[in-house]
């Protein structure tokens, strides 16, 4: 019994040796699988005292061992965990002193039984194992180890009975008993040293994912690298021309994430609880989509809360005593309204939605420098991603506004529809809804927007956006989808549309007879600015109206030339030295946009004698379209197709349809009823202007052009 | 004073950006500017002048002439204030994307 009693048992204390000094044994899973995987010695049980078996103790044998040692195996825990734990018998004295109740002992209740019996299971043993070993708390007395605890209670036990049988004296016992004590202290440093570099070494560990994979590089041992050398560098990038792309250099990377660490400063002291949602949207970023979503739903509710707010929207447009706010000034009447409004306390709630959107901004941004980071980008390249994300969203907040202005207020509406029909934006009719996934090859160019910035649009799956929404098209698709409608005389019967076609003409011709300006206008779909903005100066000579007609062009050559998805579509642009970016941007605002829960708001404007809609259904060809009820889905995709560029068959259509509708169902569509149509096939529920559901506008376009 | 296109791009860091880049910046920022334009002269004038502008055009009267009543009889210089918009969105693009000290 004695060796018994001094023999380790298999598994207690696990890793750690120890085991406190109240003999609770802690127990871990291996313990148990590696004595039932060794087998019990059939000659140790002869000197197992016999008791009452208890269940899933001692393994089959169902004995314990003299020294209250329970031994336990794979089968007794699984069993117990079948059967639940044992409940403390009614009449039994449960034990609840001094000796606790270990992690896992006693099931459920946090009892044992009085005959100390540790019952344990699955739960326990794994939580324990999770956790790691208890640790001998500080003062509590412990064994070492399990053969130290042994040596030290054999030592002990022959102290006492050398003590008493005379061989050595009390003192000679004490100087023993003191050094059984101060292995135990030293082992406990020594224990403690380690927990501590392992602490070190987590907080390492969490620091160095917060990083890069270039500064985690670092951390691994990259200095070793030669000097120059570091892990983003790639190679080359082929070009038609244009200077090589240069590798993301690890220098850059450190400027990139201390130019933003700067702005996040500056942000904080400016006020505001940025840091944190920053925090928490910078976490998200680790994630594989990027937070388009939540950039949407903040935008979204400021923009609502800005359009029914005065004071916030001018106070968002202008600045206090900007040049625009003393322009404004000098308006009759509008000094004392502006100094009224600045003196009223702006709304809360408005700021705070506010600073949400803000936030979910610059969390969305920050995605795109980190994905960038992972593409052969110059630090240039990536800030001039940064800013032409910073454009995009601000167009499409501010289109937001406007929607939210013209849905809500009758004033508003009124001002704005006269502004258009005689000022407007240049009388431009963009197309929305065009799919743009080809690169335009503009060779030569210079600065190719960092494809990885936008590879937001690839995280997130994305191919071949639609962007009518907002590129060139956002409040320019609303607004002149209202001033296409209006009529320009009073007998109504010819519209700004059929106008403005005839003066391009006009103005097409007279620019190919006198100028030499290359033209790359297709269509003459586009006013010249001299046209349509007087008396107001131009930006610029004639540089809208030239921007208009190239705008115009490149919409029209995308119409035509569109086949590659947008993953492709950046790949080919950026070894083209092409910017592919803009198109990859446009799957970013596309994702932004996407869902159609923020597409351009249809005109809600019943207005006053407006005629039927005039021929602009190319115009919503695309993620939003028109239709009758009863047409059937399959037939939109044809002319979504063909609206981009392909020309598919009816057969192929349905061969789309069927591919996207056994993926998302009744989610091709949103926008109004829709019913089964006698082949099974979704048809429209009624007349009006329906969507694409989110994704499936480009998904149409890819499989049209395989 | 006016800003002209390559000011603009210059200002925003784009100048080096391909003409693609800069034709859609610049559209978009046309786009925004006169939204802004619009939005805050319609929060701002007196809904007389409103009024009176929608009278006019119902009695088909030319553009030229009803932004010239603006401008001259009702002190809305639009040339002035859309330069003064677009001034301030520029600068306001470049600190978004800029620590400012």
């Amino acid at each position: 019994m004695e060796a018994l009693h001094n023999q380790p048992q298999h598994g207690h204390g696990g890793e750690d040796p120890r085991r406190a000094f109240d003999e609770q044994i802690k127990d871990d899973i291996d313990g148990p699988a590696r004595r039932y995987i060794e087998v019990t010695d059939e000659s140790s049980n002869d000197d197992i005292e016999v008791s009452e078996a208890r269940r899933g103790y001692g393994g089959e044998d169902g004995q314990r061992a003299s020294d209250d040692q329970i031994r336990d195996d794979v089968e007794g825990v699984a069993q117990r965990a079948i059967e639940g734990p044992r409940r403390v018998e009614e009449g039994e004295v449960p034990q609840e002193d001094v000796r606790m109740p270990q992690r896992g002992y006693g099931g459920e209740d946090g009892k044992y039984a009085a005959d100390e019996p540790m019952r344990d299971d699955v739960e326990g043993a794994a939580t324990r194992a999770a956790a790691g070993p208890r640790r001998v708390e500080e003062g509590e007395p412990t064994d070492k180890t399990n053969e130290t605890h042994d040596d030290n209670e054999a030592a002990v036990e022959e102290l006492a009975d050398a003590i008493e049988s005379g061989e050595v004296t009390e003192d000679e016992a004490a100087q023993k008993i003191a050094e059984l004590m101060k292995q135990n202290v030293d082992l406990k440093e020594k224990v403690k040293s380690l927990e501590e570099q392992v602490a070190t070494l987590m907080e390492r560990l969490e620091k160095l994912d917060q990083m890069t994979d270039g500064a985690t590089a670092e951390d691994e041992g990259a200095t070793e690298q030669p000097e120059g050398e570091n892990k983003g560098e790639s190679k080359e990038v082929k070009s038609d021309g244009s200077p090589e792309a240069v590798a993301f250099t690890t220098e850059d990377q450190e400027a990139l994430k201390k130019k933003l660490a700067e702005e996040d400063a500056l942000a904080q002291e400016k006020g505001g609880d940025r840091e944190d949602d920053t925090t928490q949207h910078e976490t998200e970023n680790t994630q594989e989509r990027p937070p388009t979503a939540e950039l949407q739903a903040t935008r979204d509710r400021y923009a609502k809360l800005t359009a029914g707010d005065r004071l916030n929207y001018l106070g968002r447009i202008m600045k206090s005593n900007g040049p625009l706010s003393r322009a404004v000034k000098k308006i009759p009447g509008v000094e004392g309204l502006l100094d009224r409004l600045n003196n009223t306390s702006r709304s809360q709630v408005v700021e705070e939605a506010r600073a949400e959107y803000e936030a979910a901004l610059r969390a969305l941004e920050v995605y795109g420098v980190q994905a960038a980071e992972d593409g052969n980008h110059t630090l240039e390249q990536i800030e001039q991603g940064r800013m032409l994300m910073q454009i995009r969203e601000e167009h499409a907040l501010t289109k937001a506004v406007h929607d939210y202005q013209m849905a809500a207020g009758k004033d508003h509406s009124k001002f704005s529809d006269w502004w258009v029909r005689n000022n407007g934006l240049g009388g431009k009719i963009l197309k929305a809804g065009v799919v743009v996934g080809a690169t335009l090859a503009t060779g030569g160019a210079a600065g190719a927007i960092a494809a990885g910035f936008f590879g937001v649009a690839a995280a997130a799956g994305l191919a071949g956006a639609g962007v009518g929404a907002l590129t060139g098209g956002g409040i320019a698709k609303h607004v002149t989808d209202r001033r296409a409608r209006s009529f320009i005389d009073k007998e109504r019967t010819r519209t700004v549309a059929e106008r403005e076609m005839r003066q391009d003409r006009a103005s097409m011709e007279a620019e190919r007879e006198g100028g030499s300006e290359p033209r790359r206008a297709v269509e003459n779909e586009a006013i010249p600015l001299s046209e349509v903005r007087e008396p107001r100066r131009a930006i610029g000579p004639d540089w809208v109206g030239r921007v208009t007609n190239v705008v115009e062009a490149r919409t029209n050559e995308i119409v035509k030339n569109n086949r590659m998805r947008m993953k492709a579509a950046v790949g080919l642009g950026a070894a083209a030295g092409g910017f592919a970016g803009a198109h990859v941007g446009d799957a970013v605002n596309a994702a932004m946009n996407s869902g159609g829960e923020h597409n351009i708001i249809d005109n809600p404007h019943p207005d006053e004698g407006t005629p039927p809609d005039q021929r602009y259904d190319q115009m919503l060809k695309g993620h939003e379209f028109k239709v009758e009820s009863g047409h059937s889905v399959i037939k939109e995709i044809q002319q979504a197709a063909h609206a981009n560029g392909h020309d598919i068959s009816m057969n192929r259509a349905e061969d789309i349809y069927n591919h996207i509708y056994h993926n998302v169902g009744d989610k091709i569509i949103h926008g109004g009823p829709e019913y089964h149509g006698p082949t099974g096939d979704i048809r429209f529920g009624e007349s009006g202007t329906y969507a694409w559901g989110k994704g499936i506008l480009q998904q149409i376009v890819n499989m049209s052009g395989k | 004073m006016t800003m002209t296109n390559d000011e603009i791009l210059e200002r925003l860091h784009l100048s080096s950006a391909s003409e693609d880049v800069k034709q859609e910046t610049l559209q978009l920022i046309v786009e925004t500017v006169d939204m802004r334009v619009m939005g805050v002269l319609s929060q701002v004038l007196p809904q007389e002048t409103i009024d009176e502008l929608s009278g006019m055009e119902q009695r088909s009267t030319s553009r030229e002439e009803m932004f010239r009543w603006l401008v001259e009889d009702k002190g809305v210089n639009t040339g002035e204030i859309y330069d003064a918009a677009l001034s301030e969105y520029v600068d306001e693009m470049v600190a978004r994307t800029q620590p400012q000290q």
